[in-house]
């Protein structure tokens, strides 16, 4: 077990899920129509934000610094998808935490959950490029651009890909977020990642 | 070819050009594409996409430059007698193609304003001011993301480089006064203001300035000269500090106050500016529409004899030219009815319906009492306020024509 922990990004993955709950207990609670000189079209609420952070922790978790030529066999498939599992669930509950100290409504903290799931799993996508050093970018484009080019004037209400900026979660979307989840933990179950040859 | 494929599988900052292409292109596309024509509006629209494009670019420049520190290259830069050109290498891949990129999103907005676009008395030399000091931009996030990620390792890099970008993004791009970052980014039409050369000018020289001291000087701190080099890092960033304390406070100016010159020889007549040449034939079939209405009904004393479009300088200056604002017109939506008709009564040349205290109470209750009468003699009122009223509650609300005469005349007066 120490082994598996030492060659996946186990310290850094744990800096970022602490900071996760960190930032989201700070800023948790606070809504913000504007960032700088941009002002967004709709007023985000940061609790929605801060589970990017959560997200990027799951990716980065799941990015194993060695690999050996073994046979890849069902039982380390099987570890596989328990580790990132298991980070997910970390990643709920650092997003759910700072939600004990200051309560908001039952869908914000759905709303949450999703979004670990969601930006996770987007994170996962980029953990077999680059020795996984940009699992951060997908999550964090889907924030900067969802942000500023997510809301739809017309029908006022965020389009179905910035979904992660709805207040409030649908059973829907719940389902779908878990299967993302899901989908992008088999993925990773199935295909192994590795430290390129050098 | 081979040259781009080797930067692309060694480096990842070429990628970031992937993410800026798509950030151009949704920003060209995106609300209806309102700056069409205008030019300072077309340049500052594109600076909508730094908010994005700067984080990224800073994170994907911080991985490249903690891999140069960390890995192989290491040993090839100790014993260069020049180590920073290879961050300098890696941030050029990781800006160059942005730069070039945006340089193609200002030639397509172009092409998509034009000719309209033509017709702006703002410099083409100003233009390429502005845009030098939003190119400068790419490479100054990728300088930051480069000197971040020389401290961290490629795991934590590019997180670190993209929440660095966006913290810069925040504390240097906005507020009052000198701003490094100040990109524009308006949503609204510039028409009427021209961009501060002295600004441009200052930011973009301190923006190289300091894109040069994060690559090179902090880069070469392993040289021979670290003390001559950190006189220089010293002497730039206190001139960045100078230039945000008593530098020029404003990015953008109001230009003279030219009257619109694309004119309908209608009555009244009805000119908008050439830059919203596309949007002319719906601003005047809206204007002689709501002015039909009231002429038919006997209401004819309320319009006037010219009708300006305004901009963000020029307002009508006497009582028989009324002003008109474009900005739903130009975003693709239908102009309001209540919009439209406000406009048509506000009496412009009355300085103090822009002053910083609001006019009393009874300029708005006069205001909308004549509005409403306007609203009502449409054929077909749009405003649902008006259209589900009762016809008894409607002729109550409705002032008759001696009313509406006096209202006016008296808004007119500009004694509120």
């Amino acid at each position: 077990m120490l082994g598996w922990w030492r060659i996946h990004r186990t310290v850094p993955a744990s800096s970022e899920m602490g900071a996760a709950a960190i930032v989201g207990a700070v800023l948790g609670s606070t809504t913000i129509d504007s960032f700088g000189p941009v002002v967004f079209p709709s007023p985000l609420l940061m609790a929605l934000v801060t589970p990017v952070v959560a997200g990027v922790a799951v990716g980065t978790a799941a990015v194993r610094d060695l690999s050996l030529p073994l046979p890849d066999r069902l039982a380390a498939k099987m570890a596989r998808l328990s580790w990132v599992t298991a980070w997910f669930l970390a990643g709920v509950v650092a997003a759910l935490v700072p939600k004990l100290s200051a309560p908001t409504s039952p869908g914000t903290a759905l709303a949450s959950t999703r979004n670990v799931l969601i930006f996770g799993a987007l994170s996962l996508l980029f953990v077999h490029i680059r020795d996984g050093e940009l699992v951060w970018v997908p999550p964090m484009l889907l924030i900067l651009v969802g942000s500023m080019f997510g809301f739809s004037e017309d029908r006022y209400r965020w389009y179905w890909w910035a979904v992660v900026f709805e207040e409030e979660a649908t059973r829907r979307q719940l389902a779908a977020a878990l299967g993302m989840a899901a989908g992008a933990c088999l993925f990773y179950a199935v295909w192994r990642p590795g430290r390129r040859a050098r | 070819m081979s040259r781009l494929r080797y930067m692309t599988r060694t480096l990842v900052g070429p990628w970031g050009a992937v993410v800026v292409a798509g950030l151009e292109i949704a920003n060209l596309m995106q609300r209806g594409r309102p700056w069409r024509g205008e030019l300072v509006w077309t340049v500052d629209w594109l600076g909508i996409v730094f908010f994005a494009a700067g984080p990224v670019l800073a994170g994907l420049s911080a991985v490249d430059a903690a891999r140069i520190t960390r890995t192989e290259s290491l040993p090839v830069l100790m014993v260069s007698p020049q180590p920073w050109r290879a961050y300098l290498h890696a941030v050029a891949w990781t800006a160059g193609p942005a730069s070039i990129l945006h340089l193609l999103a200002f030639a397509a907005a172009i092409a998509m304003g034009w000719p309209e676009v033509a017709s702006s008395s703002v410099g083409w030399g100003m233009v390429g001011l502005a845009l030098l000091a939003q190119v400068s931009q790419f490479w100054w996030y990728a300088a930051l993301g480069s000197v971040l990620g020389r401290f961290l390792s490629p795991v934590a890099a590019g997180l670190m480089g993209a929440v660095g970008g966006l913290g810069a993004f925040y504390l240097l791009g906005s507020g009052e006064g000198f701003e490094l970052l100040a990109v524009g980014g308006s949503t609204v039409s510039r028409l009427g203001l021209t961009w501060n050369g002295g600004y441009l000018g200052l930011q973009s020289t301190l923006l190289i300035g300091t894109s040069m001291v994060m690559i090179v000087v902090i880069g070469g701190m392993r040289g021979r000269r670290p003390r001559r080099d950190g006189v220089v890092a010293v002497g730039i960033l206190m001139a960045v500090v100078v230039a945000m304390l008593f530098g020029p406070q404003r990015r953008i100016l109001a230009m003279e106050p030219d009257p619109p010159t694309e004119c309908f020889w209608g009555d009244p007549v009805v000119c908008v500016y050439p830059e919203h040449g596309r949007i002319a034939d719906t601003v005047y079939a809206a204007v002689y529409e709501a002015v039909d209405a009231a002429r038919q009904n006997g209401y004819g004393f309320l319009v006037s004899e010219y009708v300006h479009e305004v901009s963000r300088a020029y307002f009508p200056q006497d009582a028989d030219t009324k002003g008109v604002g474009t900005d739903q017109l130009l975003s693709g939506q239908e102009w309001d009815d209540f919009d439209l008709i406000w406009d048509l009564v506000t009496p412009w040349h009355c300085p103090e319906i822009r002053d910083v205290t609001a006019p009393s109470d009874i300029y708005f209750e006069s205001m909308e009492a004549l509005v409403f009468t306007w609203l009502t003699l449409l054929d077909e009122p749009a405003d649902p306020q008006i259209a589900d009223l009762p016809e008894d509650l409607l002729e109550e609300r409705r002032l008759d024509p001696a009313q509406a005469r006096e209202t006016k005349a008296s808004l007119d007066t500009c004694d509120f």
